[in-house]
Formats: C-alpha cells, structure tokens, sequence
C-alpha cells in the first residue's frame, strides 16, 4: 500500500550529470546548503558542519569517476556526508575519556542554537520552546534512530533517500523510524506532563 | 466486547509523516487525536527551524566553496607532481632497459665490401715487396705502376720522373 512513507524516488539524473572537473563548482554552488544543513543537523556543530561540508566535496570531488548516475546527485553527497558524520561521531566518542576530564558532559555540544524567530513574540517564543523540545528528545535517541528521525522530520526527505543516503533496506529504516516516533511521543508525554 | 487499540507507532510515525490513517480510530479516539496534533506541531516547525539556523549569509558559502576549490586545486597539484614523478621515473627505466639490453648484445661493425681487385692488388704488391728475384725486378716496378694508378699521386709522379730520365 502506497502511503507517505514511500514516497517515489526522485527522479535521477541520466549519466554523470554535472560531474565533470569543470563545472564541479556548479555541483558545490546547487547543493553545498543541503550538505551542510544535513551535517549540521548530524552533528550539530556549525564549525565542524562547515569542515565536513569541504571534505564532502573533496572526496566526491576524488571519486566523481565512480558516480554513474545510479541515484541522485544530491542522494550521493548527501550518502559521502552522511558516512564522514559517522566517523566524525565515531571519533568524538573515541575522544570522550580526553574529554572526560576537565570538560565537563560530551552532551553540551548537543545544544544547537536556534536563531530567534522573526515577529509575533509570544507564539514564536511557545514554539521556540516546543522545538527545543523535540530537538533535546531527538538528541537522547540512538545515533541511527536520531540521524533517520531528523532526516525525515527536519531535512523532510522521503524515506526510500534516506535508505539510499544511509546504505539501509527500507523496511529497516522504517523500523528505526517508528521505534524513533515513539520514543519522541513519550519523551514528549513525559516533558508535557512535568 | 472487542477493546480498541490506540495508534500504533508505525502508525503513527505513517500519519505524521503525512500519510492516511489506516483505520478509522483517530476519528473516534480523543487521546490519539490529541497525540497526532501534538506530535505534529512539533515536528512541523523542525524544518524551518533547521533553515533558518542554517541561513547563513551569503560571503559564507563563497568563502566555503573558494576553501573547497583550494582544497581541490592542491590536491590536483599534488596529483600532477605525482603523475609527473611517476612518468619521469617510468622513463628512466625504459631507458635504462634499453641502455642494458643494447650493452648486452656484441657490437657488430659494419662489413665492408670485398674488393677483388683491390685484394689482387694488395697479394701482388705483397708478393713483390716480398724477397723478389731480380729476373722479376721489371714486374715489381710494373706492379708499382698499377698500385700507384689505383692510388694516384706519389707513383704516377715518380713513373713521370722515370719516362722523363728515359727521354
């Protein structure tokens, strides 16, 4: 049964499309927001959304020969992005026992700050709050529950991209989002009710 | 009587991501109702909030995307050294293989034509100039006639002198 949750894939481009040396800074120029924002959102570090973003580039840079349009563009940087995420956090935790020490709860860089809103005070102020919520609950999840739950919900890709981008079957991704779905409601419930 | 179940995650996790309910208990439960809206609301501002904490100004992405052209123009330098390294190297080889195996075969000197004539001519002076009777002393001077003839100048000169005497 088709529902919203298998969205068709989109469309793919026909061979090699725009990965020539020459107009790779045409590549850099349509998708270095995305990549960012998606590395932000997995790492939740500007600076280090900023370094991953170039070394995105540079190694899809290195490896253009290998893409041959059998996925999207976007789903192939997103896919190098996602992979260098996953060292970066890999390494991070490596570092949790230096950090240990002195530098208090590895948590803190978890904290992403949202700009402020633009008008109508009390509204934007309530779902500042709301957000930050969700925001905090989607932290405590399990690496891979977190990265599937903020690609669908904050980046707001179908999920047949985000098992293309995360190298999973689609019924395993739709597993990691349902148990991510529930623990967020009765993280939600329990933060409500408090 | 059959106890209704409330949303499951799957669900639920289906409906928040925009799909339609499966069954018709969201219209008849209150709680799953108010846990859909709520959910929803919260996830619905996720997306914008992510953009706008990501809406960077513009001299951002310029300053990222001449850091990843850098990036790129080194490595390719890089690249080129190498390849450069690699060619000049695989060059030295061949030419010294080559030097090598040249080294290796015997040296062969170009083999002059044999001149029958000129080989009769060296065997007759040879023989002339060797312990010559005197009976045979006029076939030794005319032995060195021809010699001079093929060679030119000194004989001819000297058989010259020799007729002019005889005059």
């Amino acid at each position: 049964m088709a529902t919203a949750l298998t969205t068709t894939l989109e469309s793919r481009p026909t061979a090699r499309q725009g990965l020539e040396a020459e107009d790779f800074d045409n590549v850099v120029r349509q998708h270095q927001r995305q990549v960012y924002r998606v590395l932000f959102l997995l790492t939740h570090n500007a600076e280090t959304a900023d370094t991953l973003t170039q070394e995105t580039f540079l190694r899809a840079y290195q490896s253009r020969a290998s893409f041959r349009g059998e996925c999207a563009l976007n789903t192939w940087l997103l896919r190098i992005a996602a992979n260098l995420a996953q060292d970066h956090g890999r390494n991070r935790r490596a570092g949790f026992w230096k950090r240990l020490v002195g530098f208090g709860d590895d948590t803190t860089q978890a904290q992403v700050e949202f700009p402020d809103p633009l008008p109508s005070p009390e509204r934007v102020l309530l779902a500042r709050k709301e957000l930050e919520a969700v925001w905090k609950t989607a932290m405590s999840l399990p690496a891979r529950q977190r990265t599937i739950f903020l690609l669908r919900f904050a980046e707001e890709m179908s999920l047949p991209e985000i098992a293309d981008v995360m190298g999973l079957r689609m019924g395993s991704v739709k597993t990691h989002l349902f148990r991510a779905v529930s623990s967020v409601r009765d993280k939600l419930k329990e933060q409500r009710w408090r | 009587m059959e106890i209704e179940k409330h949303l499951s995650d799957e669900e639920l996790a289906n409906l928040l991501a925009g799909g339609n309910p499966q069954s018709n208990h969201l219209e008849r439960c209150k709680s799953c109702q108010l846990d859909v809206s709520f959910l929803r609301a919260s996830l619905s501002s996720m997306p914008e909030a992510i953009r706008s904490a990501t809406d960077l100004p513009h001299f951002f992405w310029q300053r990222q995307r001449a850091a990843i052209q850098s990036r790129i123009a080194v490595q390719e330098a890089s690249r080129r050294s190498w390849a450069g390294l690699v060619w000049a190297s695989a060059a030295s080889l061949i030419l010294i293989a080559a030097l090598f195996l040249n080294g290796a075969k015997s040296p062969s000197r170009p083999q002059a034509q044999a001149d029958p004539d000129q080989d009769l001519l060296l065997a007759v002076e040879y023989a002339v100039q060797s312990d010559v009777p005197e009976s045979l002393a006029p076939a030794a001077l005319l032995a060195e006639d021809i010699r001079s003839a093929v060679e030119g100048s000194p004989a001819t000169s000297r058989h010259q002198k020799e007729k002019a005497n005889e005059n």
